[in-house]
């Protein structure tokens, strides 16, 4: 009985941590999402592009 | 693969949100801070590449029979790149030559994301569609955008004629390099990456050939690797420069790069459906001082790997030259790797792949021959280099060079002129009602004598690749020029024959061009489309492939597609990589194949007509009668029609 408790709960715990981490979706107002779906926000904050390449590089395979 | 503007990299676009990726929270694969407002506190602690940083944790808890295997495979890994390096190395030396990889070989790999997202790191990176997940690999933006020059322009045709697979059957990358060669994991000490048995084969569909209808295949199955007969030129590269620019970005640096077909004899047989005696093979740019700007002395073992390797062309043609009669193989000893293709420090790494005269197929007595009527062929259209220095300040002879004010500050040939078809006014600006067309003959004869050009004189056009000065005929033929030459080989052949350039400045005093125009020789799109579906009228599309197949457009195009019943023929089929053209015979054979025969009216198009006038000159080289280039070309037809 107690062990049958003991199942119940972890199942109940599991379902919870599904819904916690499906209704926390990208599709969620954040940050992210307000800024990554805005050109022009994008656009105010873009920073230097670090990943530079040499410009002496012959191209690609 | 045209870049991408900075905010089109990292814009999610609003379909992304109702996918199934889009249901998981941003911060669960990229960490960070999505409850903060603020960019630099958001970003703390952000992996903008989890799955090349973390594939388990950001792919492996919904993928994970994928990701067990994918995180071993040979794009994740390039597992094989250590095993050659060792294969050559002084081991004593093996830190800076791993170091050396690291910074130049290693940038190359891919992950999760560069596949099924993003375009890859090596490529720039960026979201190809808003950060929607795509099960199928973008073959564009992400197979070719690092496979590049030796797969993606042989496959889509800027080089040579493309792969048959994409211009009849429109496959993609993905179609014979499926998931389960992709995601396959690499073994342990893998020698090369033809060892992965999973890897595609053509007898994965081409099956029980050695039992069909093809004579042929009777008897070269088993003996001889398919692409030997199947493939087209290809391109060999030699000396990679390595090193760091003056910012300390590492950087590469193929120095020369040459198209040919070679034949070697197969030194690696143990390689999975790798049985055969005669494979094609392609110079690597490896040589023994290849790393030294990170330590000397790193490849004393250089002998013991071939740099003439197993070569697998993404160009298949069902017929070739050298498959289109039996003598052009059978006892064609320069088909064959000879000692003497090689250079000297690699005469012991290639012994096992050189093919000694005894082992070159013997001529065979009777064959049937390619009948091809090259008498018709305008032979004064172009001149070779030994030509050119002979004839070079003879009165009236006027040497163009088009490559661009920066390549003839470098070098020219003495005495050239530089004119820049592009930028020379020749043709509307972009923005103009009709895009890049001939401006008024008037104005072309103008610019033309301002230069010093007069339509009597024997005018030599020139540059690198051909492209650009072929175009530059035409144009000139079209102006009313009597006798425009090209340059066979470009400046690189010039080069090549021994012959030195001069940073001297050259100019000419400027002329009257006194041209008569032959309009015939240009059609607009109103008479194309009256032309369309008539006998005896041919359009070549000039065009790579992925033009015709709608995986790329033009900037100014409206639409993808191609003017019905257009043959796409791209341009790398009729001149080489180098500016070079193959013989007469050769490339009226292969148009042949194509429908594409002189006692037809042929019409060329492309794009913006450059490529176009490139298709019109050789043709009219070759005797073509009558060949017209249709100016307005697609971008103007897909906005007009």
């Amino acid at each position: 009985m107690r062990r049958n408790r003991r199942l119940h709960s972890a199942a109940l715990a599991g379902l919870l941590a599904v819904v916690l981490v499906s209704t926390a979706s990208a599709s969620e107002p954040s940050g992210c999402v307000t800024c990554h779906l805005d050109k022009a926000m994008i656009i105010k904050n873009l920073s230097a592009d670090t990943a530079k390449k040499s410009a002496m590089q012959s191209g690609a395979g | 693969m045209a870049p991408l503007e900075p905010q089109e990299k990292v814009l999610v676009a609003k379909e992304f949100l109702s996918s199934p990726h889009g249901k998981i929270a941003c911060e669960s694969c990229h960490g960070g801070n999505a409850a903060s407002m603020d960019k630099a506190a958001g970003h703390t602690g952000m992996d903008p590449h989890p799955s090349s940083n973390n594939p388990q944790k950001a792919c492996g808890d919904c993928h994970g029979k994928i990701v067990a295997t994918a995180k071993d495979s040979l794009h994740a890994t390039l597992s094989t790149f250590p095993s050659v390096l060792k294969s050559r190395a002084n081991m004593d030396k093996w830190a800076h030559i791993d170091e050396a990889r690291k910074n130049h070989c290693a940038a190359c790999h891919t992950s999760c994301g560069g596949c099924h997202v993003s375009r890859p790191k090596f490529a720039q990176k960026g979201f190809v569609k808003g950060h929607l997940f795509q099960k199928r690999t973008d073959p564009i933006n992400q197979c070719t955008a690092c496979h590049g020059s030796r797969v993606g322009f042989e496959f889509y045709g800027e080089r040579g004629q493309g792969d048959v697979h994409a211009a009849k059957a429109a496959m993609d990358c993905v179609a014979c390099h499926s998931a389960r060669e992709m995601h396959a994991a690499a073994p342990k000490d893998l020698p090369g990456r033809y060892h992965l048995k999973e890897m595609a084969r053509c007898t994965d569909c081409h099956k029980d050939l050695e039992r069909g209808p093809v004579p042929e295949h009777q008897r070269h199955i088993g003996r001889v690797q398919c692409q030997v007969c199947h493939s087209q030129t290809y391109v060999n590269c030699y000396n990679c420069h390595v090193g760091k620019d003056s910012e300390g970005l590492a950087f590469f640096q193929n120095r020369r790069e040459v198209e040919t077909v070679k034949i070697g004899l197969n030194y690696d047989d143990k390689a999975p459906g790798a049985g055969y005696r005669y494979m094609l093979v392609r110079h690597v740019p490896s040589y023994p001082e290849m790393f030294d700007f990170y330590g000397k002395g790193g490849f004393t073992n250089f002998g013991k790997t071939p740099t003439w390797k197993r070569a697998s062309p993404h160009n298949i043609q069902r017929r070739t030259w050298q498959a289109a009669s039996c003598n052009h193989c059978h006892g064609n000893r320069a088909l064959f790797l000879a000692s003497s293709d090689l250079l000297d420090y690699e005469k012991e790494a290639n012994r096992k792949v050189v093919v000694p005269d005894g082992s070159v197929p013997q001529a065979i007595k009777k064959v049937r021959k390619v009948a091809v009527d090259t008498s018709k062929v305008r032979t004064g259209m172009v001149v070779d280099a030994r030509w050119l220095h002979d004839n070079l300040g003879k009165k009236n002879v006027v040497v163009v060079d088009t490559r661009g004010s920066a390549a003839f500050d470098k070098g020219h040939i003495e005495g050239a002129i530089s004119f820049d078809p592009l930028t020379s006014g020749l043709r509307t600006g972009g923005d103009a009602e009709k895009a890049f067309v001939l401006v008024p003959h008037a104005r072309v004869a103008e610019i033309l004598g301002s230069k010093g050009i007069a339509a009597g004189d024997h005018i030599v056009v020139y540059d690198q690749s051909g492209v650009m000065a072929t175009a530059l005929g035409a144009v000139l033929q079209w102006a009313g020029a009597t006798n425009v030459s090209y340059l066979n080989g470009g400046i690189e052949g010039w080069h090549e024959a021994g012959f030195h350039t001069s940073t001297k400045p050259s100019t000419r005093q400027a002329r009257i061009f006194n041209g008569t125009v032959q309009p015939s020789l240009v059609v607009d799109s109103d008479t194309l489309a009256k032309l369309l579906g008539k006998p005896n009228v041919v359009v070549l599309d000039a065009r790579a492939i992925h033009r015709v197949l709608g995986e790329t457009r033009h900037e100014l195009a409206r639409r993808v597609g191609a003017i019905p019943g257009s043959i796409n023929l791209p341009l790398g089929a009729l001149i080489m990589d180098n500016g070079a053209l193959k013989p007469p015979e050769e490339l009226l054979w292969m148009l042949k194949t194509y429908g594409i025969t002189p006692d037809k009216t042929v019409i060329t198009t492309c794009d913006t007509g450059i490529a176009a006038s490139d298709a019109f000159f050789i043709l009219r080289y070759l005797g073509f009668p009558d060949v017209r280039v249709h100016d307005e070309a697609w971008v103007n037809w897909s906005i007009d029609r």
